[in-house]
């Protein structure tokens, strides 16, 4: 689950991580009336969940209330990278004599959770350690010693000891960590943090994104789980205890099994075929799976529908029920393709044949006919 | 002789009296498992399908000599009731639960690689030695007893390629579910070493797909180390970057890491064969064994 820059500063701030004195507008009337009472240039940043937003013209600067609210007015209602932009972050220009990166995230190889540093910040961290491997430190942890003291003297070497400030610097660094490990962060980053004039430290942009795995125990973060974001099918779907994942071809595609509904798209696509929506459905009973079909068949990119079930803890002949069950619910000429294998599989066949539809054992068989009969209707 | 499991493997099944673990000892000592013991807080004393049921995995230790767990725990309990696995001295636990946080699972896999546990899952249907020992839920009759090892990050996917298998006449030694999660207790590069030292396995099959980086890992190391051939079919070609494809650990980043194409040339580069489509792998394992 991402979030919004605000969203995650009021986390660090509620965690002790300074951030700047800042607010979030809606309307171009609500910026103006901000700024004016800042009285000092400022940064407006457009709230969207791509990257890049500087560069794509979603940051701007203005020097007095009428022109924030142009600007507001401009980028209210825009689209950055195809986002909308319906909310924007305001706050005094910072003075700023250095900026750092700090993130920490998992990397999946090493099974370790990794900090990651570097006094190049502001930047993309990527092109950083492509470019200046050098100006890198990576810190892994023990998940059972986590942060220790010692871990902050590995960036020594990148920042001056004798800075005013540097146990707020260590202090950060502490506190991100416990962020990290609190809400359940896939990664958590500040950047740029920034060294200001006045030798304090500030987190400029933040960015944390939870382990969707997490959402059972993450009530707080949940909060600022944004509904409207999400595809409406793959939302229908969750509702109903599946998952599914909305793409931008014709067929819909019910499959049980993360793995065997990818190598079923993958194999569509080899015959041409593009899918339009996978869907697992687990060891779905055929309330379940009516429910399923009833999902994928409102979107309106649908032409047809294809079935693929490898029977274990799921069973043929009760998935063969509940799409025979359907039959009345779907579109007109709307072709259906099953292919059937495992547990029960000769009575779920049966089933299926008995109504007239497609069903096969064989996946490739299965998969030429939803292809071709999807082509003929579209004709 | 096989991977991991085998006759001599005795089992203690935690969470054995709920739905799920009731249900599936229930079948996994009809095929054959030996189901030495159960675990739930607060029901030691009872019985059920004539196995005792102990209130931690100490005391069934003790009583049984049980010497491997699986978990029909919900993923809340997941990381205590590995943790407790693990501290009771198990050198191997299965995991079967969906939706673990990835935190847990980092702490738990620091935990069993100090204790030289193997930890199986989550996210896992289990693994099974076809004939002598079944922990997990896989539909068991697809299965033949056989040489050729199979790992796979995906249940179906395993079930399937084991279905090919056995219709082409291949037996299995041992199929392991590693699955699909972000950090597996056991990854491909983990469990290889296994294969290459059990007598009974000839072959090698590994099922990936889209993710991380654990497929260029066991490319690196059957280089390096491996006399035995390997087959590996990569699933998720097609995904769009950045979309997590039902398996929480299947994604391809932002930036293309993880992408399918990158996996199969690291696999053809190490001399691993590599399937088109899931149904050329019994035909690839032929070739490898020369028959």
């Amino acid at each position: 689950m991402k979030m919004y820059e605000y969203e995650v500063k009021k986390i660090f701030q509620k965690e002790g991580i300074p951030i700047p004195d800042e607010h979030v507008v809606v309307t171009s009337d609500e910026a103006f009336e901000f700024v004016k009472n800042i009285g000092k240039e400022v940064v407006i940043k457009s709230q969207v969940h791509v990257g890049g937003r500087g560069k794509a013209g979603g940051i701007k600067f203005a020097s007095t209330a009428d022109e924030a609210k142009d600007m507001a007015k401009e980028l209210l209602g825009s689209k950055l990278k195809g986002e909308m932009i319906k909310k924007l972050l305001i706050y005094a220009k910072q003075s700023i004599k250095q900026e750092f990166y700090i993130g920490i995230t998992l990397d999946r190889s090493r099974k370790k959770s990794v900090l990651i540093f570097s006094p190049s910040g502001g930047m993309d961290i990527e092109e950083v350690s492509k470019k200046y491997p050098e100006r890198i430190e990576k810190i892994y942890f023990d998940p059972i010693l986590g942060f220790q003291g010692y871990h902050f003297n590995c960036i020594l070497k990148f920042v001056d000891p004798n800075l005013a400030n540097i146990k707020q610097l260590k202090k950060i660094m502490y506190e991100l960590y416990k962020i990290y490990e609190k809400y359940d962060c896939m990664i958590v980053e500040i950047n740029p943090l920034a060294l200001l004039e006045n030798d304090e430290f500030m987190a400029i942009d933040g960015k944390l994104q939870m382990d969707d795995n997490a959402k059972y125990r993450q009530e707080e973060l949940m909060k600022y789980w944004d509904e409207a974001k999400e595809d409406p099918i793959e939302l229908d779907a969750q509702r109903a205890g599946f998952t599914a994942i909305k793409m931008k071809g014709n067929i819909a595609v019910i499959s049980n099994g993360a793995g065997l509904g990818m190598s079923t798209i993958d194999l569509l696509q080899k015959y041409g075929g593009e899918p339009a929506s996978l869907l697992d459905c687990g060891a779905a009973n055929q309330d379940k799976i009516l429910k399923a079909i009833e999902i994928l068949t409102k979107d309106q990119n649908a032409k047809g529908i294809l079935f693929n079930i490898m029977g274990g803890l799921a069973r043929c002949d009760e998935i063969a029920r509940g799409i025979v069950r359907s039959l009345g619910d779907l579109p007109k000429n709307f072709p259906t393709v099953c292919r059937l294998q495992g547990t029960n599989v000769e009575e779920g066949l049966n089933i299926l044949r008995e109504k007239d539809l497609n069903a096969v054992d064989n996946l490739e068989d299965a998969i030429k006919k939803i292809v071709s009969d999807v082509n003929e209707e579209a004709k | 002789m096989s991977v991991l499991v085998d006759k001599n493997t005795k089992l203690i099944v935690q969470g054995m009296t709920g739905r799920e673990g009731s249900f599936h000892s229930l079948i996994m000592m009809e095929y054959g498992t030996n189901i030495v013991a159960g675990v739930t807080p607060g029901k030691g004393g009872q019985e059920l399908h004539s196995v005792p049921i102990y209130n931690s995995v100490c005391d069934a230790i003790k009583e049984t000599n049980g010497n491997a767990s699986i978990l029909f725990v919900p993923q809340k309990f997941t990381k205590e009731a590995i943790l407790e696995a693990i501290d009771a001295g198990l050198k191997l636990v299965v995991t079967v639960a969906d939706g673990v946080p990835f935190h847990d699972m980092l702490f738990c896999c620091d935990y069993a690689k100090k204790h030289d546990c193997v930890l199986i899952g989550p996210n896992t249907s289990g693994l099974i030695s076809p004939k002598k020992c079944k922990i997990g839920f896989m539909p068991h009759a697809l299965y033949k007893q056989g040489s050729i090892g199979v790992m796979s990050r995906s249940g179906t996917l395993s079930y399937e390629t084991a279905n090919n298998l056995t219709k082409a006449g291949l037996g299995q030694s041992t199929v392991i579910g590693v699955g699909g999660d972000m950090v597996p207790g056991s990854t491909f590069i983990d469990l290889l070493p296994l294969y290459e030292e059990d007598p009974e396995t000839e072959a090698v099959v590994i099922i990936g797909e889209i993710g991380g980086n654990d497929e260029e890992m066991a490319a690196e190391y059957a280089k390096n180390n491996l006399t035995k051939p390997i087959i590996a079919f990569i699933v998720g070609n097609t995904a769009p970057a950045g979309k997590t494809m039902g398996h929480a650990g299947a994604i391809i980043s932002e930036s293309g890491e993880g992408n399918a194409e990158d996996k199969k040339e690291a696999l053809k580069e190490a001399g691993v064969y590599v399937a088109e489509k899931i149904t050329d792998v019994p035909d690839l394992v032929k070739k490898a064994l020369g028959r």
